[in-house]
Order: structure tokens, then sequence, then C-alpha cells
């Protein structure tokens, strides 16, 4: 069950039921080909790992979609496509350090969250003080310039504060739990709750203005 | 009680207090006893019980989301065009890894190296010597190839003498370099086996020019090693 929301090219937007990136990762094989893919990728990391790069290429192109999806809900559109590249720079040299426990799909990912995660702490030290919050928070519920409530979920996601939209992404879009996110993030777990708590009551208001239009398509 | 708190509460917020703590009970973190005092509370309340409903589509949307999102340009030559240096820098590490932990940890890359090119040479050969009609005419002899090198072999010679004078410390390193280049050996003696059926083979030649070079910078990356490890 695939439910594609109306959204403007090049935009984030594909809902489906019960498809998180680690449920996807993580997922037991249910057919050849998958099974199949995931040899191919095994070849790949293992010649990467020897220094080949057309393999390490393979292994962007299947995943690039993922990883920037993360990295534009986690940072934000402007920052998307530079941490895009430094997570796969960052992958290329710590690939030695995968030991194939889990998928390589899971292990890129909690790379990609802690590259992130780095770049904010360093940008949240060259910032003083994060007064944007206030007017991100303000901004996630507004209504686009022609009058209309964004449509996709994904874009509003974007616009929440720094904070409330990692833990949201950790916690409600990728399934970390919350003393996870707060390991991750370097917060106190009570932060987590109430940044968590912060992002869903951002989107209640914007799905409210929707209509719940999105929630409509979800249900499909 | 309740009713006590929530005034204060709204005193403070202008608000319900109880709405700050939905998520909360959404997610199952809530202790027994205000969880039951929330659920008495919003049996009563339009406004939380709304709110409730309204995150928990927020949750459904955010479980439902995939967060893919293909780039407008191709990132690939930003990334390739810093992983070039990274992958030499890489190699330096992978040598300088012998001086601080011990030198086996080289044995994995070796063996991996190996592997690979026997398994190459062995599909090689398989493939020219099932599929190939009987050698044509005489093509030029094997020795006339690249196959044969003065050079080559006195280099070869040198590293392996360098590496075995040099890591005689750490049997471990010797036997696995021996085990891995002798490998490596019978990739090239196939090779060599299948040019000599098959003379002037240009992929033939063009594999074990390759397996040979491999073999040399194998032996290559044990001298560094070895020369580390005595430093």
């Amino acid at each position: 069950m695939v439910a594609t929301l109306s959204l403007p090219a090049g935009q984030v937007g594909t809902v489906r039921g019960q498809s998180r990136w680690r449920a996807r990762s993580e997922a037991s094989l249910t057919d050849q080909s998958t099974e199949d893919r995931l040899k191919e990728e095994a070849a790949d990391v293992a010649l990467a790992c020897q220094g080949d790069e057309r393999a390490f290429e393979r292994l962007y192109r299947f995943h690039v979609g993922r990883v920037r999806g993360l990295t534009r809900s986690m940072a934000g559109f402007d920052a998307a496509d530079e941490l895009t590249q430094d997570i796969f720079v960052r992958a290329w040299e710590k690939l030695h350090t995968f030991r194939g426990d889990a998928r390589f799909g899971t292990w890129l990912h909690r790379l990609a969250v802690n590259v992130i995660l780095e770049d904010r702490r360093s940008r949240a030290r060259r910032r003083a003080v994060q007064d944007e919050d206030e007017r991100a928070l303000d901004e996630a519920s507004q209504p686009a310039p022609d009058g209309t409530f964004p449509i996709d979920f994904a874009a509003a996601i974007e616009r929440l504060p720094d904070g409330a939209r990692q833990v949201f992404v950790l916690h409600d879009v990728e399934g970390y739990k919350h003393h996870e996110v707060s390991e991750l993030m370097g917060i106190a777990s009570g932060t987590s709750k109430g940044q968590l708590h912060r992002a869903r009551m951002i989107l209640r208001r914007y799905l409210r203005g929707e209509v719940a239009r999105p929630s409509r398509e979800l249900q499909r | 009680m309740n009713g006590r708190n929530e005034e204060t509460a709204n005193d403070r917020t202008g608000g319900d207090p109880w709405l700050s703590r939905l998520s909360e009970y959404l997610d199952g973190d809530m202790a027994p006893l205000a969880r039951r005092e929330l659920e008495r509370h919003l049996a009563g309340c339009v406004e939380c019980t709304s709110a409730l409903d309204e995150l928990r589509q927020v949750v459904a949307c955010a479980q439902g989301v995939v967060l893919e999102s293909e780039p407008d340009r191709d990132l690939w030559p930003g990334i390739s065009a810093r992983l070039a240096p990274r992958s030499r820098a890489r190699s330096t590490t992978l040598l300088r890894f012998g001086s601080r932990t011990p030198l086996r940890r080289l044995a994995p890359w070796l063996a991996a190296a190996a592997v690979l090119v026997l398994a190459s040479a062995v599909t090689v050969v398989w493939v020219e010597r099932t599929h190939r009609s009987p050698a044509p005419s005489p093509g030029p002899n094997v020795a006339t190839a690249p196959a044969v090198d003065p050079a080559y072999d006195a280099a070869v010679a040198d590293l392996q003498r360098q590496v075995r004078d040099r890591l005689t410390l750490d049997p471990h390193v010797v036997e696995a370099i021996d085990r891995n280049l002798a490998t490596l050996d019978v990739a090239i003696a196939d090779y060599r086996a299948a040019l000599s059926e098959h003379p002037g083979d240009p992929h033939l030649t063009r594999r074990l020019v390759a397996a040979r070079h491999r073999k040399l910078e194998v032996l290559r990356q044990a001298a560094v090693l070895a020369a580390e490890g005595d430093n």
C-alpha cells in the first residue's frame, strides 16, 4: 500500500505504510531480488573496503536518496547536499570499521545521524542565540504564500525548530527511543521528551490547518 | 487535587496543563497514577481529547513518511574528488597500524587480495579452457609477453627478502604473508599455463600483469610495514 502525496518536483513525500528506513534495513528477506541485492551490496562493501571507488559509487547510488532525505529532514534543505557528501566521505573513511553485524544501510544510517548531529553541534557553537527557533515555530504552521498550507508533511518537518526537528525525526520517524536520542544528541532524556512534544504540537497545528488532508492520504 | 494542580498551572501558562503531557501519555511514558488522572480528565475535556487525536495523527504521519530525497544534482563528483586523497591516506593508515597494533591485522587484507586474484584467475582460466576452440596457429611465445620479466622477478625477490628479514619477530605475519603470496603465485601460475595454451591472448596477459602487479603491491606494503615495525 503506497500513497504518494501530490508534491512539487523534487520534494520529499512518498508515504508508505510501516516503512521506516530502519525497519526496511533490518527487515527479513522476503524475496530473491532482495537477497540478491544484499549479496551485491556485501560484495560492493568488501570491494570498497579494499579501495574500489566504483563499488563505493554503487553503494552511494543506492543509498543517496535515503541519506539525503534524512539529512534534509534533520538539517534542512540548504545543508542537505553538503552534509550528504560529508556523510559518504565519512563512510568511505570508516568503512574498515563496518564488520557486517548489521546491514550496511543500518550502519550508514547511524553514521549519517552522527555526522548530522556533529554538524548541528558545530553550528550551535557558532550561533550565540538560537532565536530563530521561535521564528521557525511560527513559520512551520504558516500558510504558503499562495494562501494554502503545504501538502508535504516532510516539508513541514523541515520547518520545525532545530532541536525539536531532530528529536522528532529520530523518535517518531526513525523509531529511536528517548534514551537513544538523548545519547546521540547529548541531551537529557527529559529534554528529548520535551522537544518531541513541542514538535508534535507544532505539527498538530500544521495538520489542523491542512484539514487532515495528509492523514486521509495515509489511510488509503 | 487535580483541579487545584490544573488551576495553578493554568495560572502560569494560560492553558490546560494536561496538554503538555499528552505526548508522554501517548508514548506510554506516564506513571500509572497520572495516567488514570489524565484519562479521567480526558473524559470531560474536549480540548485535550481533540489535541490527543491530532497528536495521534501526527505520529501516524511520521511513521508513514519516508525520508527519501534524491538530490537535484549529482553529488558523486564532489564526493569522489574528496575520496582520492583520503584513499591514499587510508592506505598509509593501514600501514601505520603495524607499528601500533599487532601486525597480523594486515593478514585479512592480504587474504582478501589473494582470494580476489585467485578467484579471478580460476574463473578466467576455466572460461578460457572450456569455451575456447583449440589453440589456433602458434602465436608469440609466452616468453615474449610481459609474463616473464627478470626485473619484476628481481624486485619481487628483493621485497620478499626485506619482508622476511624484518618480520622474524612476528611469525604470524610472516606466515600470513607466505600463505597469501602462495595463493597469488597459484593464480599467476594458472594465468601462465592458460597463456601457454593461448599464447599472446591479450585478456589473459592483462590478467597476468594485474596479478603480478597485485603481488608486487602486497609485497611493497608488507615491506613498508616491516620497516615501520622496525622503527
